[in-house]
Order: structure tokens, then C-alpha cells, then sequence
């Protein structure tokens, strides 16, 4: 039964991290960052993300056009630049009004029962 | 770093040729970076324990190549409960079709089929409802048409006469048994490969015949009153009904059959011992039938009432 709560637990977690994900990566994106930097800021920040799921998000909001990319060499080691493109930012800016109204609401729904417990 | 490049090649297998190439490139700069990023951490040149440790936070190959891909189903969710239901209504026309094909070839042609022919034909007509209707949902994934069934649904259009949602189990019982019943009453389905001895040597007493029309239509009836039950999934009123109407119909033949002198007729003198015990077999047989039969009617008046009861509260409400 507790494996049970935990599996749930731990599937509920996925699916709340999943689309909050990709704001903070377009969030910060607005800086220009490579694989291994964007990682990193988002870890200093508390977020942290398994390789195996950053890296491919990154492919695939270059795919849908919300991010560009340009490879550089830096300290001796060429590296991939990814930042915000213009659809990229539209998009951005969309989801930020829509996560700050969830944001609102959620307060206002969760308060009073956290005040309950 | 053959390590990573043994990685990357793992990874690519498991990915469509279009991006395969790509993705790889991919890969191998993403890895390199987080390698070279911790052996910097650790102040020394890329070793093969720095690839060890990127690799494994990185995950199982087949793992990190789903994630580069959109999800692909066989059937996916949204199309997968109406897939369920096309394929049971499906399968249950395809056997309330074999049993109708059946009844009309042996009445028109004479003609006879045994017991495992017949499971056969089921089991063949069951495969090919599900081939056929997992093809076309397969295809209807893929081609990327979405059913608009989902938005055609009215509440407008239900008909608030939904009374409960069926026993699956109980009516699929109720139909294939009427279905056999049928085959067998119409001798169109043969004992004669299975139980020779019952086929040769013992026939119904003439009590039976004088209910062959009635048997038919009671035990047709259900049969249809039930394919219908299972293609809609719940009860309604009308259906209740019929379904008490036919049990009490069929109770009423079983008390009068229950009621007959004999049963059975055993032609053959020296079988006329053992006449006593077949016509007590029979007679148990029916009362399990009669029990059963009652209990239907009872379940069904208790469902009845319990939504007629419901509709009284509600109107009490309202008013």
C-alpha cells in the first residue's frame, strides 16, 4: 500500500513538473545558455533535471521553433548556444500569463486548506 | 570516448532514420559537454569514470531515445475506450450473426454441425471481428483522423430512461446460452460426435414438441433482447421489462414441462431401467433452469423498483 501511495505520488510529481518544465527552460532562456549552463542554472535554482530529459526538451522546442541555436567555441571546446527566439518569446510570454493566473487561483484554492491542516 | 560513442549508438537504434543522424550529433555534444564540465569540476582531464557517471545520469538508452520522440501509439487513449466498445459490439454481432446464418442453412437445407465446428466458427468469427476492427483503429491513429463522435455528444440526446449498466458477465452468459439453446432446439447443432449414446438412444417426450414455437420465440427474443443489452451497456425501462415478460414466459412453459409425465422416451427396451433416473436428471436440470430463470426476474424487478423508487424521491424533491 505505501509502494502503492508512492507510485502515485511520484507519477502526480511527473505531471506536474512536466509542463512547468518547459517554462523555466524558456524562462531561462532568455539568457543565452549551452546543455551543460542551462542545467546548472536551473539547478542552482532548486530545479533539478535529469540529462535525459533537459536534452531533449531543448531538441524539441528548437524543433517547434521556440528557441535558436548557434555553435561556438568556447575555452577550446566548440559548444551549442540556445536562446529565446522571437516565436519563442510570444509563446513565453502567453505561458507566463496563463502560469501566473494558475499560480492565483491555486493560492486562493490550496490556502485555506493549507490553513486547515 | 568510445564509451560515449557506444552510448550514442545504443541511443540511435532505438530512433526513427529521419532524426537519427541528427539527434546523434546531438547526443554526443550534450554528453561531451557534461563530461568535460565534471572533469573540470574534479580538476583533471576527461576520464573514463567522468563517462561512467554523465552516462548513468543520463539513463537507459531506450529511455533518453522516447524522450526525443512524440509519443506513437498502436491505439492511444482518446481513440482506445471506443476501440473497446466497436470491438465487443463487434464480436458480439459476429456471433449473434453465426447463430442467425446458422438456424436459417439448417432449416432451409436440412442441415446439421457439430459441436466443435460450431466452437471453430466462433473462435474464427472472434479473430477476424478483432483483426478487423484493430486494423481500422490502428489506421485511424495513424492517418491522424480523429473520430468526432466525442464532439457530436449531446446531453440533449440521452433518453433518461438509463435505468443501470448491465452485467456484462450475467448477459454475455445469458446470450451465448440462448444462442446454443437455439442451434440445438432448430437441430441444427449435433451431440452425436460428443454424446452418441444420448443422440441414438434418447428423445424428447411429445410434452416438448407441443412447445417448440413457444420455446423458440422466448429463447429468440432474449437472444435479441440481449445482443441489444450488450451493444447499449445499460437497462432501460422497456428492457427491464421485456426481460421480466420473457422469464415469466419461459417460468411458466418450465412449470408446465416440469409438470409432465415424462420428459425423455428411451425406444430401446433394455434401456427402460435406467428411464426412472433420466427422467429424474431432466427434472433437476429444469428446476436448476427454473431457479435460475426466477432469480433473473427477481434481479430485474429489484433493479426496476430500485430506479422507480429513486424517480419517486426525485419528484419529492422537485415538488
Amino acid at each position: 500500500m505505501e509502494a502503492e501511495t508512492q507510485d502515485i505520488y511520484e507519477k502526480l510529481v511527473s505531471e506536474i513538473r512536466r509542463g512547468a518544465l518547459v517554462l523555466a527552460v524558456l524562462a531561462q532562456m532568455r539568457q543565452e545558455h549551452y546543455g551543460y549552463s542551462l542545467r546548472k542554472a536551473l539547478a542552482d535554482q532548486g530545479l533539478d533535471v535529469e540529462e535525459g530529459t533537459l536534452y531533449p526538451l531543448i531538441r524539441r522546442l528548437e524543433t517547434q521553433g521556440l528557441l535558436s541555436s548557434e555553435w561556438r567555441e568556447e575555452g577550446k571546446r566548440k559548444k551549442r548556444f540556445y536562446r529565446l527566439s522571437d516565436q519563442g518569446a510570444t509563446v513565453y510570454a502567453q505561458l507566463l500569463n496563463q502560469w501566473q493566473a494558475l499560480n492565483k487561483s491555486m493560492n486562493l484554492i490550496v490556502g485555506p486548506i493549507q490553513a486547515h491542516a | 570516448m568510445k564509451l560515449v560513442e557506444s552510448y550514442v549508438q545504443e541511443v540511435s537504434q532505438f530512433l526513427p532514420q529521419t532524426i537519427r543522424e541528427e539527434v546523434a550529433q546531438d547526443l554526443r555534444t550534450s554528453i561531451a559537454e557534461e563530461v568535460y564540465e565534471l572533469a573540470d569540476a574534479n580538476d583533471r582531464e576527461p576520464a573514463r569514470e567522468d563517462q561512467v557517471e554523465v552516462l548513468r545520469r543520463f539513463g537507459h538508452p531506450l529511455k533518453v531515445a522516447s524522450q526525443y520522440q512524440q509519443p506513437r501509439y498502436v491505439i492511444g487513449p482518446d481513440l482506445y475506450p471506443i476501440y473497446l466498445h466497436a470491438l465487443k459490439i463487434a464480436c458480439i454481432a459476429g456471433l449473434a450473426f453465426q447463430v442467425v446464418v446458422f438456424l436459417i442453412s439448417g432449416h432451409l437445407r436440412d442441415w446439421q454441425v457439430g459441436v466443435f465446428d460450431t466452437l471453430r466458427t466462433s473462435v474464427e468469427i472472434l479473430f477476424w471481428m478483432f483483426a478487423i476492427v484493430t486494423s481500422i483503429f490502428v489506421v485511424l491513429e495513424y492517418s491522424g483522423e480523429k473520430l468526432r463522435l466525442y464532439d457530436k455528444w449531446a446531453p440533449e440526446k440521452l433518453s433518461g430512461e438509463n435505468i443501470g449498466v448491465i452485467n456484462r458477465q450475467d448477459v454475455i452468459t445469458n446470450f451465448i446460452g440462448e444462442g446454443v439453446f437455439l442451434l440445438w432446439w432448430n437441430d441444427v447443432l449435433a451431440w452425436s460426435t460428443w454424446f452418441p449414446m444420448l443422440q441414438e438412444h434418447i428423445h424428447l417426450a411429445p410434452v416438448w414438441h407441443d412447445y417448440f414455437w413457444h420455446l423458440n420465440i422466448i429463447f429468440g427474443a432474449a437472444f435479441v433482447l440481449h445482443a441489444w443489452v450488450l451493444f447499449r451497456g445499460v437497462w432501460q425501462h422497456s428492457e427491464l421489462v421485456s426481460e421480466i415478460v420473457l422469464n415469466v414466459a419461459l417460468l411458466a412453459v418450465g412449470g408446465v414441462l416440469l409438470g409432465a409425465q415424462e420428459l425423455a422416451i428411451l425406444p430401446k427396451d433394455e434401456l427402460v431401467a435406467v428411464s426412472d433416473h433420466l427422467q429424474t436428471v431432466l427434472r433437476t436440470v429444469l428446476v436448476v433452469i427454473i431457479g435460475f430463470t426466477a432469480w433473473d426476474i427477481w434481479l430485474a424487478f429489484k433493479t426496476l423498483r430500485s430506479k422507480l423508487s429513486f424517480s419517486d424521491q426525485e419528484e419529492g424533491a422537485a415538488v
